[in-house]
């Protein structure tokens, strides 16, 4: 910022002396003549230059700015928008191809994933690219704008499903579909607190985000495809 | 005798201020490389050109006066899904396939009543929150009537020119045909009608 915003030029002092010789940077100038005399000029310091003694001296030290701190206060100023720019579109470009880390909340996924955690989603499987049954996607509601959600892969397309397997606990018939090409159908592990499939039907595989890879808050934990992990004994 | 002034210790970041010394090729492209997020970002987001293949929009892109020449079409990604009207042209990724891009007139609207085509097995349906109804221009299309309402997360860009061929350049046409017109209820008119009765 100091630099960028000076009118300085040239090179640097060092670090240490940057301390001891800041206010220099910020010595009063005259920048618009007074009743036409000239602009003050700084006074030359009265110590003497070192001369060079010969030819075989070493060479003067390097302009250690960076480039792109180099030069007038115009092109400093450019050089470091373009480059927050650059740097940016790189960000953007990772998160949307690559991979993002993001918070997961609410209920849905409960013995999976806790009520408010922080999660690492791969965006290379985004629009369904490589998903199998029993895969964590995050991905777009489909009746809704702005709401994003973490369910579990139940079917993909082709597959059979039940639409409610809660059905029989209250006396209604279950259901059978067949999830239609270029859908899946989802739902939350924590059944009685999920809004998934059961109520806005198969989801495109394009509003598909990415696969859930890990949780990291609360301790790592790295998420397989394979659902059907067996209790644990004393369970 | 003299003795030099000692230096002080190099900057542990010297070497990103100094910058590599490479050669001049491999800094060129450096530079180049260094704005290809950027420019990915702009084709993603901001604007696009595409070509157009297929029959499905038939008077509108690829007429007979082409001659077997292909449409170049401006998509104007930014701000897409907002505030989209009956007529206009967009472009989706078809839910069928997620792979594959198809390019559609958004014929009805969430909460519009639409009097459905030959396939879809309902004659009267309404458009669902968030969802869009498509259909092509030309009577063999597969859009809407096939697959029903699509979500409006599916929508990739919005089509707004003509680039290509130059007798056709301008903006694209944003309204429905009269036949397809009388086949939608909008919401709001739906409203008016229950206020009126």
């Amino acid at each position: 910022m100091l630099r960028l915003f000076s009118r300085h030029r040239g090179p640097l002092p060092s670090r240490r002396l940057i301390l001891l010789s800041s206010p220099q940077l910020f010595k009063p100038q005259i920048f618009f003549r007074r009743n036409g005399t000239a602009p003050t000029t700084p006074t030359p310091s009265t110590q003497p230059q070192p001369q060079p003694q010969s030819t075989n001296s070493s060479p003067p030290p390097e302009d250690d700015t960076p480039w792109w701190l180099r030069g007038p206060r115009w092109r400093r100023v450019i050089g470091t928008t373009i480059i927050a720019i650059k740097f940016l579109a790189l960000c953007h470009l990772i998160t949307t191809k690559v991979i993002l880390v993001s918070l997961s909340e609410g209920p849905s996924m409960l013995p999976t994933l806790p009520t408010s955690g922080s999660i690492i989603v791969s965006r290379l499987n985004s629009r369904g690219r490589g998903i199998k049954v029993g895969d964590l996607i995050a991905a777009h509601r489909p009746d809704d704008m702005d709401v994003m959600f973490l369910k579990r892969v139940i079917g993909m397309p082709g597959d059979y499903v039940v639409v409610d397997p809660m059905a029989t606990g209250r006396g209604e018939d279950t259901m059978m579909l067949r999830v239609p090409e270029g859908h899946c159908w989802i739902a939350g592990d924590n059944l009685s607190h999920s809004i998934d499939s059961r109520f806005y039907g198969p989801v495109p595989l394009g509003l598909v985000m990415g696969k859930v890879l890990a949780q990291y808050s609360g301790g790592w934990r790295w998420f397989t495809s394979d659902p059907f992990t067996k209790p644990e004994p004393g369970e | 005798m003299s003795v030099p002034a000692p230096t002080p210790p190099p900057s542990r970041w010297a070497f990103l201020r100094r910058g590599m010394h490479l050669p001049a090729s491999v800094k060129l492209s450096l530079g180049v490389l260094s704005w290809l997020p950027v420019a990915i970002f702009f084709f993603d987001n901001v604007y696009h050109i595409s070509w157009v293949s297929g029959r499905s929009m038939y008077p509108t892109f690829l007429p007979d006066s082409n001659a077997g020449m292909r449409d170049l079409i401006l998509l104007k990604k930014w701000n897409a899904k907002n505030n989209l009207k009956r007529g206009e042209v967009v472009v989706y990724r078809s839910p069928v396939d997620p792979e594959v891009t198809a390019i559609k007139r958004v014929v009805g609207l969430e909460g519009d009543v639409v009097l459905t085509k030959k396939p879809f097995p309902v004659s009267e349906v309404v458009v669902p929150r968030n969802h869009v109804w498509v259909e092509g221009d030309d009577i063999h299309s597969h859009d809407s009537n096939h697959f029903g309402a699509i979500s409006m997360h599916l929508i990739q860009a919005r089509v707004t020119h003509i680039v290509w061929p130059f007798s056709r350049l301008g903006t694209v046409e944003k309204s429905l045909p009269a036949s397809t017109q009388k086949r939608v209820i909008p919401a709001e008119r739906q409203l008016v009608s229950i206020f009126s009765t």
